[in-house]
């Protein structure tokens, strides 16, 4: 059977086997969505595999199996961002005095990795929220720009603006970096 | 997409591999997150919460209620006055409710001696 494509009957050994060929691509996905904030990007994951495997999101058959799980995905970080920032909000207020001298820890900064790939996470998370989703889409996962509207829930022309306006944007800025392999 | 984006490509596809050498193996949830109930357990507590607050709150109303020594009579509405009623009573209302009377000074701040006009009607 091809990966990331759901039969009309499917049952749950079956689900949890796509679940768990599509795992690397799902886990990279979800770490984008959480601006590569690993321990949530873990619990984004499980959120969104429970969701799956409970049948709390249902899969209608318009797309593939992988652009609906990764639409879970997106739609789980969103929900759990959300909700974290509220509680951030309301822990701040209460601990007004002692917040100052709390750091958070720029989690782009901590991740590590190669010149090029840290280069290019720092340059991605400056572009908006589509563009970067739209890029990842379509040059991480290898989606193609289609795929990409769905998973982001846009119309396709949307996407493409984004995909053209956040490649030109990102290419501006790895130039500034000077990064190698990027063309002007 | 264009054969131009190949840079861009391969930067993307780096960035991929560290990921993927980084990748947490494939988990599914805990059987405590598993379990069908859980979500009918949730809805369950709060609906009791919720009752539970409601109750507190009714049971607060009826203990702030004035209570009514016994035996006195409920005062029926035909009889009862608001007690804001002395604010309906603005300075110089009795000019409506008398009838003037010729050659008499209305202003009696001005001329204490003339005869009252509400006094003048009785007579």
């Amino acid at each position: 059977m091809k990966r990331g494509v759901i039969p009309d009957s499917m049952n749950q050994s079956d689900l949890r086997d796509e679940l768990e060929g599509l795992h690397p691509a799902s886990f990279g996905w979800a770490l984008w969505c959480c601006h590569h904030r690993w321990e949530e990007a873990e619990e984004v994951l499980q959120t969104a595999y429970l969701k799956v495997l409970d049948g709390s999101a249902r899969f209608d058959g318009r797309s593939s199996l992988r652009t609906w799980i990764f639409a879970v995905i997106r739609r789980t970080a969103w929900e759990q961002h959300r909700r974290r920032r509220l509680s951030e909000r309301i822990l701040t207020g209460w601990l007004k005095h002692e917040s100052a001298t709390i750091r958070i820890q720029d989690p782009e900064e901590s991740f590590g990795g190669s010149e090029n790939a840290t280069a290019l996470r720092k340059a991605v998370a400056s572009l908006s929220t589509r563009q970067r989703e739209v890029l990842h889409l379509v040059f991480y996962q290898d989606l193609t720009v289609e795929e990409a509207s769905k998973v982001m829930n846009v119309s396709l022309g949307t996407a493409r603006t984004h995909f053209e306006r956040g490649k030109a944007q990102l290419r501006q800025i790895l130039a500034e970096q000077e990064v190698a392999h990027v063309k002007q | 997409m264009s054969s131009n984006d190949n840079d861009l490509r391969s930067l993307f596809e780096e960035l991929r591999r560290e990921d993927e050498a980084r990748t947490p193996a494939f988990t599914l949830p805990g059987p405590s997150r598993m379990a069908p109930g859980s979500r009918l357990g949730r809805l369950a507590v709060l609906a009791a919460s919720l009752a539970a607050l409601a109750a507190c709150f009714f049971l607060v109303r009826l203990m702030r209620q004035p209570e009514r020594p016994p035996g006195t009579p409920a005062v029926s509405l035909t009889e009862w006055k608001a007690p804001t009623d002395f604010l309906l009573e603005t300075p110089g209302r009795e000019v409506l409710r008398t009838v003037p009377a010729i050659g008499v000074w209305q202003d009696r701040g001005q001329d204490p001696k003339r005869p009252h006009p509400e006094k003048q009607l009785q007579r």
